[in-house]
């Protein structure tokens, strides 16, 4: 660093950065609101389970036809978001962009979340959750499915990890500066914290660590959504038979997640006061950063839906009218305009990427980024190869229920948990790199 | 206007234009005297019975049963009187040169061919006559010819009448040609009859493979043979029936027979077991190498990497325990 800070002014400096950002950890400011809220919406969560537990799936809207509804679509929803880690940590980290800094665990904590609960929101698709077992006692090594399993579990590895080994140096600052706090909460620390004493060796290894998980990363987060999208793709179904379904997902994954850590940045910032560290800045590059994600995603929708409009092949036709122009036309335009593409021209312009703005636009884009799973899984099972004949109506129409809207909401709810306790124990910004960027020396990290 | 109805008023006018109303048509005398160049072989019939079903029997119909298209004038039967009035050179003239709605084929039939339809339509009054009198030529050619090595003729031919039309199949096991003999047995002797046309097939699914060219009739002596195709599939054991008939189109003209013989020539069928070899669709143990491979190699990476991460992570650990220690 070209400001290097002699040791007394390092000191001070470490001192003020820690004070700023451990400060949330300890006032409780609306926090018993927030917990309660999310106590509430788990215990209805649980109660709507247990309505599916003791009747079965029938209390869903899932029938013969749509047997992939809101639950799916969920899933498919968490592992692009889960995404986010990779693109931030990874991608941007390996090409030493500097002001992902602040941002690299916000993502990662993210990413952990919703990749932990893409395989709850699995089990919840279950009738039978007893048979879970079952799909590493007898599955095919052939199915999409165990390579999804697979992939899923490693990258929620790997996103652990790369939470865990850049909190070395902040948890032994936590250590020495959380004497108040619990037991158990210090035992965190101390065992988190590894014997931290900010000697350049151990700078050289946790260096090392994270490269190589931050290269191990990204086949892993591409594999997790391409396989994904193999369990459409690799069906014969009309609207999922494409030989693009892979960096389709990929690419909408990232929209999502750069909306989801735009969302996430602008809580923390103005919840836990963290304006000098999250700055108006951070919000204009990753409003130029959705920018760009939107418009890739933008041209592998034209790609997706020109071109088999463009031919209209019998049974295509039906699936790409029921989008465009039948019953699913309302959900489609809306999310495609007001989810993507009206977002993208608005980010364009520099006064959309404030904070405020870029926050709201973001809802926009999360908001429809999960339609929009909602669209690629449900209308193609609605149009079958084969004729729909002598079924009740429910078959045909899909009209979530009660049960299942609150099921959907249940693992969502688990992700805002699962943040909420990582953004209790420890600080959202790193400490270590903060000061590190600002010419604090190195060996007083500890 | 139907299609039917565009092409006819459009014929009607070429006859008023040209004026070929009705009126004889008279053919040059040294046309008229032209020899047919062509003999009169079995080969040139049934070439030239293909060639009438090619590109007669749409206007002239089926010969025998005057129904040819209802144009004036009538495109005639070629089995008439009317039509065998003319000499060879005068049909030869008319097939060339065309009148009116009759096509000139002059650029489209080669002469050959054109002769070769000359020798069918003969052929179709001098029938009777060659059925009653084919004996065989000579009893040299008779020894020469294999001997009818299987005869099994159906139930209706067992009880046959006397001078019935029957056929028998024989077969050379070493080129593996196949035989088929048209004859009627009369006051105890076999008599083979020529001109009979006669196909020979395998029998398959749906519609049997016939192996002898279409419109094959036999020959003076009562044959017709076909060659066995190497590469024919067949059933486990190689088997294969072989059949010899009259075709359908043709047994109200002569008559109904067939025989079936059942020969080992074809290529044994190996059964394969889907679910024996590895492939994407098997079971979890048959799966195939290069997916195990992939996948394990794949996992063992993951793994030896978070083994390696862990050991790093070690090392900072025992740093930091050995200074503190220290
Ligand atoms: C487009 C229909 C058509 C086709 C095809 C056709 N013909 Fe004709 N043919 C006629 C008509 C019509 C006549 C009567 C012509 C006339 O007398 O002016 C005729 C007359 C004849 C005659 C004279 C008959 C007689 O009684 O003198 C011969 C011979 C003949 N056609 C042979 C053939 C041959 C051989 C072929 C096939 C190579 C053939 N035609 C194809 C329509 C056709």
């Amino acid at each position: 660093m070209d400001n290097h800070l002699s040791l007394e002014e390092s000191r001070q400096k470490l001192t003020q950065i820690e004070n700023d950002l451990i400060r949330p950890l300890k006032s409780h400011n609306g926090f018993e609101m927030w917990v309660l809220f999310l106590l509430l919406l788990l215990i209805l969560g649980f109660y709507a389970y247990y309505l599916q537990l003791r009747d079965g799936l029938g209390v869903t809207a899932l029938r013969d036809y749509v047997q992939w509804g809101m639950y799916i679509s969920n899933f498919v929803f968490f592992v692009a978001t889960s995404l986010i880690g990779m693109l931030i940590t990874s991608v941007l980290g390996l090409l030493r962009i500097p002001w992902i800094t602040p941002l690299t665990r916000i993502a990662e904590t993210i990413a952990l979340a919703f990749a932990m609960f893409a395989g709850i929101v699995i089990i919840i698709d279950m009738g039978r959750p007893d048979r879970f077992p079952y799909l590493f006692l007898h599955g095919r090594l052939q199915s999409p499915i165990l390579w999804d399993v697979t992939v899923v579990t490693t990258y929620v590895i790997i996103s652990m990890l790369l939470l865990l080994i850049p909190m070395i140096p902040d948890a032994a600052i936590l250590r020495r500066r959380m004497t108040d706090a619990p037991k158990w909460q210090q035992a965190i620390y101390k065992f988190l914290s590894a014997n931290w004493i900010a000697v350049p060796e151990q700078y050289a290894l946790i260096k090392k660590s994270i490269r190589v998980l931050a290269i191990l990363i990204i086949p892993t987060a591409l594999a997790i959504h391409t396989v994904t999208s193999w369990l459409f793709a690799s069906t014969l179904r009309v609207g999922w038979d494409s030989t693009i379904f892979g960096p389709y997902f990929v690419s909408g994954a990232f929209v999502s997640g750069v909306a989801v850590v735009i969302i996430a940045m602008y809580f923390f910032r103005n919840n836990y006061k963290l304006h000098n560290y999250i700055t108006d800045a951070h919000f204009n590059r990753m409003g130029q950063l959705l920018v760009l994600m939107c418009f890739i995603y933008l041209y592998f929708n034209l790609n997706e839906y020109f071109v088999p409009a463009y031919k209209m092949r019998k049974a295509e036709g039906h699936h790409l009218e029921a989008l465009f122009t039948g019953n699913w036309a309302g959900i489609f335009w809306a999310t495609q305009l007001g989810g993507l593409l009206i977002p993208m021209l608005l980010l364009i312009f520099k006064p959309f990427r404030k904070p405020l703005p870029a926050f709201i636009i973001s809802v926009f884009v999360l908001v429809g980024a999960w339609f929009k799973r909602l669209l690629i899984v449900v209308p193609t099972q609605q149009h079958p190869y084969l004729p729909i004949q002598n079924v009740p109506e429910n078959f045909i129409t899909y009209k979530p229920t009660g049960v299942e809207i609150m099921l959907t909401i249940l693992p969502m709810v688990g992700v805002l948990i699962v943040i909420t306790i990582i953004a209790k124990l420890f600080p959202i910004v790193p400490i270590w790199e903060t000061a590190h960027e600002q010419g604090v020396d190195e060996s007083v990290i500890k | 206007m139907s299609r039917k109805q565009v092409f006819f008023t459009f014929l009607l006018s070429g006859f008023v234009v040209f004026g070929y109303s009705q009126g004889a048509w008279v053919v040059p005398a040294a046309d008229k005297a032209k020899k047919n160049p062509v003999a009169s072989t079995a080969e040139s019939i049934g070439k030239g019975k293909n060639l009438y079903n090619t590109h007669c029997k749409s206007c002239h119909g089926d010969p025998g049963k005057n129904n040819g298209l209802p144009l004036n004038p009538k495109p005639t039967d070629p089995a008439s009187e009317q039509y065998q009035k003319n000499t060879d050179g005068e049909i030869f003239y008319k097939i060339t040169n065309g009148r009116g709605a009759m096509p000139a084929f002059k650029a489209t039939l080669p002469e050959q061919d054109r002769w070769h339809i000359i020798n069918f339509v003969r052929s179709l009054s001098k029938k009777k006559v060659a059925e009653n009198t084919s004996e065989p030529a000579n009893q040299a050619d008779t020894a020469q010819a294999p001997m009818i090595a299987t005869e099994t003729p159906s139930a209706q031919d067992t009880l046959m009448a006397e001078g019935k039309l029957r056929l028998a199949l024989g077969f050379e096991e070493d080129s593996k040609t196949i035989y088929a003999r048209a004859f009627r047995v009369k006051g105890g002797k076999t008599v083979p009859v020529s001109m009979v046309p006669v196909e020979i097939a395998v029998k398959r699914y749906f519609r049997d493979l016939r192996l002898s060219e279409a419109g094959t009739v036999t020959d003076e002596n009562g044959y017709v043979s076909a060659i066995f195709p190497d590469d024919l599939p067949a059933d486990t054991a190689g088997q294969v029936v072989i059949i010899a008939r009259i075709p359908e189109a043709e047994q109200e003209q002569f008559s109904v027979a067939q025989v079936e013989v059942t020969k080992s020539w074809g290529v044994k069928l190996i059964p394969q077991n889907m679910k024996e070899a590895r492939s994407l669709w098997n079971d979890n143990h048959k799966l195939p190498l290069w997916l195990l491979f992939s996948y394990l190699g794949a996992v063992a990476g993951v793994l030896v990497t978070f083994a390696y991460i862990l050991s790093l992570i070690f090392k900072i650990y025992k740093i930091g325990k050995s200074s503190m220690n220290a």
